[in-house]
């Protein structure tokens, strides 16, 4: 009972704390660009006042009804992982119930908006959908390899990545890192939304509570594959005992997620958009580089 | 009534029924033809029922003709077994042709004034009687008998739509690739007969008169699973099914997609887990087979734009799912190591489990693009679009239908594909490369189902539809909402399938007994969902009513759809089916060439090359010379057959 309690502590912290990350984030934007760039808790503000405007109904109740559906994806997947405090909700084969929840939060994302009829929804849905059959492939081929490196399908034996120390497990992490990056929704493979060219595609159609929840599933997204990283390097290694350890746990880990934000930041700052195709591209060439990592796996290494 | 002479209840109204129906025409006949199927496949269900539920093993045997000394005692009469694993085939197929022949009253109302039904009707339950033939007759003679008037039967029911060229064209393919696939298929068993059993071919000698190990036994293995494979639609020999399926009136293809396929899968079951021992050489060729098919299924069912076509293709997939997890479970189970062998009976579960998945979801998918042919008139997807507005029970039966075929929890295909990836990922073998792959035509899958849904359901038309459009009537939608109904229980209540397929789990390898050794998804001893997979599902169920009841307080304004400013037009403004995931085809155009290779060596090559044989073999019957030559020789092998002594009359 304790466990559900502090997994739902950690969604909770998680629920603030995605936001402010993304505050941040457009901080260290504008300040990389010599801009001022808006207040630390402009995000917070932001989706504060999504949440209180009203409600627009297009006719369509799938549109209307599925940013729910995506939220509470995001949301059960977080209860999955550990993220601030080291306990989560944990059967074995989580991991592959991680990996649908997410494709599931993307099927529902783009069926709610086609179902808008907008064109540019159309459009962004689309790319939504290829760049997240190419990013599950990487997501399946390097989650695959660290599974088969360390024997177990429970996502909390996963961590830390190092204690078998072989070069396909440690390749594929990297290209996990590529993966959250793509999956996270920043700029280089921010095609689906786009806002200067289809004037921000799968978003379009939605405003108010709607939008606000969907802008914070995708945050929340963030906020789940960086602590995914994280845990893949230090899960378990700085926890000491106690509650106070836990709390310095916590306080560890939101400095870690946070140099991942930052990191990825300025990644992002210096990239320009890839059209849908480059992307693809791109990820196919991933794909073939695991299937090199693959044959490492297969022969022990 | 004897006790075993239930096995014959469920083919009285079905003979009866297609005889008197050939004699009537439209309403009558076709009345006649769903209410006598829906009763014979009630009665299905109820020897299902007996042999699964209550664990009875049916035997029953019927002469056909006076006992003469000279002829086998098989080719006289007809014995009957229905054991587990018939049972199993026996519930999809009384499940799925009940709710077919039900769905059937109303669908073939389209059709009263253009086609003859009484033929119809009496295909359509010859077609239902040799399938429940095949699945229940314990004799690999009458086996081969009963297919080939299934495959025959079935053809009529594919070409239907007579003045169609597509249909006749289809039906034709059809045939002639299945019945080249169960000419391999009788050259197996043909082996099978000289070499090991004589004529009789009962299942149950067949068991005791292998010798395990001969390169003999691989060969004989190999033809049959060949010629069940070309029927079971497995990659290189899967090209009949997409032009096959679409074509025949669409609760004949959910009974196709459904059921028909499953019944070489059936076969495969028994060739290797009761005529021979599993082995690994086989688990790793037939799971290879498997995954290939899920590849190929998964990527060109991407690119269609018809919507039964694309149901095909994905039910190609489908069975490569199956039989990978046929594979998986042979090659561990062959394995002498408990932990492998626990991991292979999973991987049976999570097969079994996906036969009966696959069956529900594809006859609701099949049966949601009839119910949409029923009142459009198409299939194409380009012309569709806007539906979810005037169809609505058939929009949430589709979309049910879809996150059950792609495995969103908590239905059921993710149920049973989550077993195949516990037992593949969690292996540790390269089989995790399989489980890889699957993974990944997840994504793919998902890709298809929503291309089918908007380009069905949301996507305004192309142009508006000329006919009024409402809700199918009630003997199409019941089908449909019992289907759904079933698609959630099925993922929820993983015990219900256990039922249906725990008993022939169970006599293959005791998987229930090993208690704790595997707490995943489902708990092995209890067979339910575990309880922290249920305590998400729970919250998840309160964090989205609780998210809606705060939505509903929300003020609410009614708009419509912004365009740039200007009206919203919906012929320019909606993609064709056509393009979407263009791009991905052309980025990934290299495994779309290397299906097409496999077409062209598969079927081009091999036609033409069987072309040759058969011109050969005319060359040689027309010229009396060497006909008297064959003769001879045949005569010659006969004897030496004979004198060696294999030749067996029991």
């Amino acid at each position: 009972m304790i466990r559900i309690i502090f997994a739902l502590i950690n969604v909770l912290i998680a629920l603030i704390i995605a936001p402010l990350f993304d505050g941040i984030e457009r901080k260290i934007k504008a300040r990389l660009q010599n801009r001022r760039g808006p207040p630390i808790l402009q995000t917070i503000y932001d989706l504060g006042k999504l949440y209180r405007k009203e409600n627009i109904f297009l006719g369509s109740r799938l549109h209307f009804i599925t940013p729910i559906i995506v939220f509470s994806n995001i949301f059960i997947a977080l209860l999955i992982i550990p993220t601030f405090i080291p306990v989560s909700i944990y059967f074995i084969g989580d991991i592959i119930l991680l990996l649908y929840l997410l494709s599931s939060s993307s099927l529902f994302l783009v069926l709610g908006s086609i179902s808008s009829r907008n064109p540019f929804a159309i459009t962004g849905s689309n790319r939504e959908i290829m760049l997240s059959i190419g990013s599950k492939l990487l997501l399946a081929l390097s989650i695959g390899v660290i599974v088969w490196n360390k024997g177990s399908l429970l996502i909390t034996r996963l961590f830390p990545l190092v204690p078998p120390l072989v070069p396909s497990s440690i390749l594929s992490f990297i290209v996990f890192i590529i993966i959250a990056y793509i999956e996270s929704m920043r700029l280089p493979f921010d095609i689906p939304e786009a806002e200067p060219e289809i004037a921000g595609g799968i978003l379009i159609e939605y405003s108010g509570p709607n939008l606000a929840l969907i802008l914070h599933s995708i945050y929340l997204k963030r906020i789940l594959f960086a602590s995914l990283i994280i845990n893949f390097l230090f899960y378990g290694s700085i926890l000491f005992p106690g509650y106070l350890g836990i709390l310095i746990y916590s306080i560890i880990f939101l400095a870690l997620l946070f140099i991942v934000s930052i990191v990825f930041t300025v990644i992002e700052v210096f990239c320009g958009r890839y059209r849908i195709d480059h992307a693809l591209k791109f990820i196919k060439n991933l794909s073939l580089l695991m299937g090199v990592i693959i044959l490492l796996a297969l022969y022990g290494y | 009534m004897i006790e075993g002479d239930i096995v014959f209840l469920p083919m009285i109204p079905l003979i009866i029924a297609s005889i008197i129906t050939v004699s009537f025409r439209g309403k009558i006949s076709n009345y006649i033809t769903s209410i006598s199927s829906m009763i014979s496949c009630a009665l299905m269900l109820y020897v299902s029922y007996k042999v699964l539920i209550l664990n009875q093993v049916i035997r029953s045997s019927i002469r056909i003709g006076p006992e003469l000394p000279s002829i086998p005692l098989n080719f006289l009469s007809i014995r009957f077994l229905i054991d587990s694993l018939s049972g199993i085939f026996i519930f999809i197929l009384g499940l799925v042709g009940f709710l077919a022949s039900l769905y059937s009253i109303s669908y073939m109302s389209r059709f009263y004034d253009k086609e003859h039904l009484g033929f119809y009707g009496f295909n359509y339950m010859v077609f239902l009687l040799s399938m429940y033939l095949t699945l229940t007759t314990r004799d690999l003679f009458w086996f081969i008998i009963f297919w080939e008037i299934m495959t025959l039967s079935s053809q009529f029911l594919v070409s239907f739509e007579k003045e169609k060229r597509r249909a006749v064209w289809a039906g034709y393919k059809y045939f002639t690739i299945t019945k080249a696939g169960s000419e391999v298929l009788i050259i197996g068993i043909l082996l099978l007969i000289i070499f090991y059993c004589g004529m009789n071919t009962d299942f149950l000698v067949l068991r005791y008169v292998m010798k395990p190990g001969k390169l003999l036994n691989n060969i004989i293995i190999a033809l049959l699973f060949i010629g069940l494979a070309v029927k079971a639609s497995l990659t290189p020999f899967h090209t009949w099914l997409p032009d096959a399926h679409p074509e025949a009136p669409s609760h004949v293809s959910a009974l196709l997609s459904g059921v028909m396929i499953k019944v070489p899968i059936y076969m495969m079951f028994r060739l290797y887990y009761f005529f021979f021992r599993p082995s690994l050489l086989w688990g790793i060729i037939v799971s290879v087979m498997g995954i290939i098919t899920v590849l190929i299924g998964a990527f060109y069912a991407l690119i269609q734009e018809d919507s039964k076509r694309l149901l095909a293709y994905s039910s190609i997939e489908n069975i490569g799912i199956i039989i990978l997890g046929l594979g998986v479970s042979l090659s561990f189970l062959s394995i002498n190591n408990i932990s492998y062998n626990v991991l292979g009976a999973i991987a049976l579960f999570a097969s079994l489990y996906h036969v009966v998945n696959h069956a529900i979801y594809k006859s609701l998918l099949f049966m949601v693009a009839g119910s949409i042919y029923y009142r459009t008139g198409s299939r194409d997807l380009d012309v569709l679009g806007g539906l979810s507005k005037y169809m609505p029970l058939t929009a949430l039966a589709a979309i049910i239908g879809i996150l059950s075929i792609t495995g969103i929890p908590p239905f059921n295909g993710f149920t049973s594909k989550w077993l195949l990836y516990s037992s593949t990922i969690g292996s540790g073998t390269p089989y995790v490369i399989m489980g890889i792959l699957l993974l990944f035509t997840g994504g793919i899958t998902i890709a298809v189902y929503i291309k089918f849904y908007t380009t069905i359901f949301t996507r305004p038309p192309k142009k508006p539809y000329t006919m009024e459009i409402k809700e199918s009537p009630p003997t199409i939608t019941l089908p449909l909402i019992s289907l759904a109904i079933l698609c959630i229980l099925f993922g929820l209540f993983p015990i219900i399938p256990w039922y249906i397929i725990g008993d022939f789990i169970q006599r293959i390898y005791p998987l229930r007994s090993y208690i704790g050794i595997y707490p995943g998804l489902i708990i092995v001893p209890t067979i339910s969902i575990a309880f922290p997979f249920l305590l998400l599902l729970v919250l998840a169920s309160i964090i989205f009513p609780l998210l809606f009841a705060i939505y509903l307080g929300y003020r609410k304004s009614i708009s419509i759809t912004w365009a740039s400013g200007i009206l919203y037009k919906s012929s320019p403004m909606s993609v064709s089916s056509r393009s979407y995931y263009n791009v991905f085809r052309t980025i990934f155009s290299e495994v779309y060439s290397i299906g097409d290779t496999l077409y062209n060596i598969f079927i081009l090559k091999t036609s033409s090359a069987l072309r040759k044989l058969f011109e050969a073999i005319y060359y040689v019957i027309e010229n009396p010379p060497y006909m008297i030559i064959l003769f001879l020789l045949l005569i010659l092998l006969n004897y030496i057959i004979l004198w060696e002594g294999w030749y067996i009359i029991d």
